[in-house]
């Protein structure tokens, strides 16, 4: 542990954000004004971040199943369209509206962008173009401005679990269940690297287990990223939280580090801090879950808390001093009947937990 | 003193141990003969005889949500879509287009509500019936079909499972018909090892060692007790039938098109199997899929375990009917019981005996129906439940079997077939 890193980055939590509801994911807005949450309701829900008591806005709606990621700009100078979140629902949609204004009628839309569960959403630097895969093996990549299809490839065997562009922009790259990343070159349509972390996958009888759950290049675009479990078995799945590193430049894995135990299974998101740490959150068995801080040049994580069961997200305010996490109420398993006090069968719900970050 | 009824059989089971193990040799057993049943099957239930059982046991419990009862954009109804099905009206999980193509054929029962949410009590709990209690262990469904309608006269065994893993004689699913009832496990499809005789040893020489050892049998029997050796002497009929049969293993007369599908998966090669096993007139046939019990990451793990199901399932059904076996051959789809309805952290669902779904097909059954239904969100069942006792008594019905007249007869107790407080589920029989 570096007492170091932990004295000058350590946050304290300023308040849990209720909402009765399991999320997916959060992403705070470019203009840090609003935090954005998706959710199993097939809602985005919305927080204003300008006020202390960060209340919730009227959520914004057209969405479906689940609503699974989210894509938004990573300033407000690089948007193509002003004040638009980028999501994705489980029924195949793509969506682009206003995270301000809480009218329904989306910039564009696209209901049957994948045919089913489309599982992650990248927007490139440029905030020009938007790439989804998904379940049905379908890699695309849209106009952000208007929704236009630009590009299109297929991954043959493998459900295709996230997508990133690459730094130069001129390839994406997309990580399926196999745990193989694939370098697709958009002018040309072909693959022209292949990254191996089959360590993040595992046949379990019929089931096929992990797969890239995360992708992400490092700031200075060196280095690329991906995270998952290193699986034991399928069915109650259990392994350990994953992460991979590999030289951008060379294609070979320059790092490799687990953040858990076998329980604490997934590594469910990562983001970058601007001091060049990692910020990541775990999830596993019912009750496990963490928030990490860790450098990748280092052999341990200089700060985590488990203090919030089954982290889903994390996502760093434009300010850098506010912090979001989904995570899981306690409690959230069982067998068999378990009613409330009022006699009703209770769901499961996602606080987003708000963490203040020091000056650093 | 209780004799140690750990033998042979209970273990990695080969020609060998088959034949070391067996003590008795009165010849052919008349496996699930008359005797043993104080209320003997009428003359329309023998002719049921030629009826037989495709039982596919879902090891760990298949989420209703995700198959049979979906309940898509509600609270629990998790990110999948549901899809029309070959029965107009009815949906079930998007992640089954296969098994949707033959809907007609099926009867769905969502209103199933039973007894225990824990797998180590609730496996055998279920596949037992699930009777009353009167201090004996009821056999598996494999085993009571086995006893009641008989081996058949394909001279093969009555009861055979395939199963991942291991295989071995499965003697405890008989519980107090006596071991020979038990299941014989092909462990990963495959025969026993050493089935075959032995290159060294010819036929005749084979014969003539048979003779003796059933000579030795008979006087080694006649001092002890009757039912070991009847178990024995199943085994021993088993292995022999097996040697007969051993085209029913080979993989290379399978065609490549049945092979593609049903799926070179697991469960796909066990199904295939399944069938084959089926059409050589075994009575009945269980099939073993195991690892559905997702209480972390239930929906990419039911996104990678159903269409797998779906695949072989769907045609084994279309081979079936197209073999006109359908009207003879009862398939059962289940699990243990369902999946909650809410999910956890780990983004799994966890065991729920309160409302869930299974799959009925051919033998009897109304083609096409659906029976029971749970509430807007799935949590529990709207209107009448059904237990597995109600299961138990329609899957008699609809094998000819009149649950509320035929009883067996432990020793001289009289014992009702299945839990005589349900009854047959009429909406479901033809």
């Amino acid at each position: 542990m570096n007492d170091e890193l932990k004295a000058k980055f350590e946050p304290k939590e300023l308040k849990a954000l209720k909402v009765d509801r399991q999320l997916n994911a959060a992403r705070f807005t470019p203009c840090g004004r609003f935090l954005l949450a998706a959710g199993h309701d097939g809602l985005i829900h919305r927080f204003d971040m300008t006020a202390a008591e960060m209340p919730e806005l009227k959520p914004l709606t057209g969405h479906h199943g689940w609503v699974q990621r989210l894509a938004v700009a990573s300033s407000t100078a690089t948007s193509a369209l002003p004040e638009v979140v980028y999501s994705v629902d489980s029924w195949g949609q793509l969506r682009c509206g206003s995270f301000v204004d809480d009218a329904a009628v989306p910039r564009w839309t696209n209901g049957s962008a994948h045919n089913g569960w489309i599982v992650d959403i990248a927007l490139n630097a440029a905030g020009s173009l938007v790439a989804t895969c998904g379940i049905d093996r379908a890699i695309r990549v849209w106009s952000a401005t208007d929704g236009a299809m630009k590009h299109e490839f297929t991954n043959a065997d493998w459900d295709v679990l996230c997508v990133a562009f690459a730094p130069d922009e001129k390839s994406l790259l997309a990580g399926d269940l196999s745990g193989m990343i694939r370098q697709w070159d958009l002018a040309s349509g072909k693959v022209t690297r292949e990254f191996n972390a089959a360590e993040l996958h595992k046949s379990d009888r019929l089931q096929e287990v992990g797969g890239i759950r995360q992708l992400q290049f490092s700031p200075d675009g060196k280095q690329l990223i991906c995270a998952g479990t290193k699986p034991k078995n399928g069915g109650n799945v259990q392994g350990l939280p994953t992460v991979m590193v590999f030289n951008w430049e060379t294609g070979q894995l320059v790092k490799s580090f687990e953040l858990g135990k076998e329980g604490d299974v997934y590594v469910t998101d990562l983001a970058f801090h601007p001091a060049g740490f990692l910020m990541l959150t775990i999830s596993g068995n019912p009750g496990a879950g963490k928030l990490v801080f860790r450098r990748i040049e280092d052999d341990a994580s200089f700060y985590e808390t488990t203090k919030m069961p089954n982290c889903h997200s994390v996502t760093l305010h434009p300010d850098h001093h506010r912090l979001a996490v989904v995570a899981t109420n306690g409690g959230s398993n069982g067998n068999g009947r378990n009613l409330d006090k009022e006699g009703k069968y209770p769901g499961n719900f996602s606080p987003i937990h708000v963490w203040t970050l020091p000056a650093g | 003193m209780t004799p140690n009824l750990c033998k042979p059989w209970e273990h990695a089971l080969s020609r060998r141990q088959w034949l070391g193990a067996s003590v008795a040799g009165s010849g052919a057993l008349a496996l699930g003969g008359l005797g043993g049943l104080i209320s003997p099957l009428t003359a329309a239930e023998l002719n049921a005889k030629d009826k037989q059982v495709l039982f596919v046991w879902i090891d760990g419990g298949m989420s209703q949500y995700e198959s049979w009862d979906p309940k898509p954009g509600t609270q629990f109804g998790g990110p999948f879509r549901q899809i029309a099905t070959s029965l107009p009206g009815v949906n079930i999980s998007e992640l089954m287009p296969r098994t949707a193509t033959v809907m007609h054929q099926l009867a769905l029962v969502r209103n199933m509500c039973t007894q225990d949410n824990s797998h180590s009590a609730g496996v055998p709990r279920i596949q037992r019936g699930d009777p009353k209690n009167r201090g004996v262990t009821y056999p598996f469904f494999g085993s009571a079909v086995a006893k009641l309608l008989g081996p058949g006269s394909s001279g093969l065994p009555p009861y055979v499972s395939i199963k991942p893993g291991s295989g071995g004689f499965h003697y405890q699913d008989a519980g107090f018909l006596g071991p020979q009832y038990g299941a014989l496990a092909f462990g990963d499809g495959k025969p026993p090892e050493n089935l075959l005789r032995h290159s060294s040893l010819n036929e005749e020489d084979d014969v003539a060692r048979n003779s003796l050892r059933t000579t030795l049998n008979k006087r080694y029997v006649e001092s002890r007790r009757h039912e070991n050796a009847e178990a024995h002497s199943a085994v021993y009929e088993m292995a022999g039938s097996l040697m007969k049969r051993q085209d029913l293993f080979d993989a290379t007369k399978l065609s490549p098109k049945d092979v593609q599908r049903y799926g070179s998966h697991e469960f796909g090669r066990h199904m295939l199997l399944a069938r084959n096993m089926l059409e050589a007139g075994v009575r009945f046939v269980k099939v073993t899929s195991y690892g559905w019990d997702t209480h972390g990451d239930n929906f990419h793990g039911h996104r990678s375990l159903m269409p797998r199901f779906d695949q072989a399932y769907a045609a084994i059904i279309e081979d079936l009917h197209e073999r006109g076996m359908l009207d003879r051959v009862l398939v059962i789809a289940m699990s243990e019981f369902g999946r909650t309805p809410r999910i956890n952290g780990h983004i799994g669902r966890d065991h729920w005996p309160e409302a869930w779904s299974l799959a009925l097909a051919g033998c009897g059954m109304k083609r096409g129906t659906v029976v029971g239904k749970t509430n807007d969100l799935g949590t529990f069942v709207d209107g009448d439940a059904f237990d597995i006792g109600h299961m138990f008594h329609t899957w008699f019905a609809a094998l000819g079997i009149d649950s509320r007249k035929v009883e067996y007869d432990n020793h001289g107790q009289p014992l009702p077939i299945a839990h005589d407080s349900c009854s047959v589920v009429k909406e479901l029989l033809a």
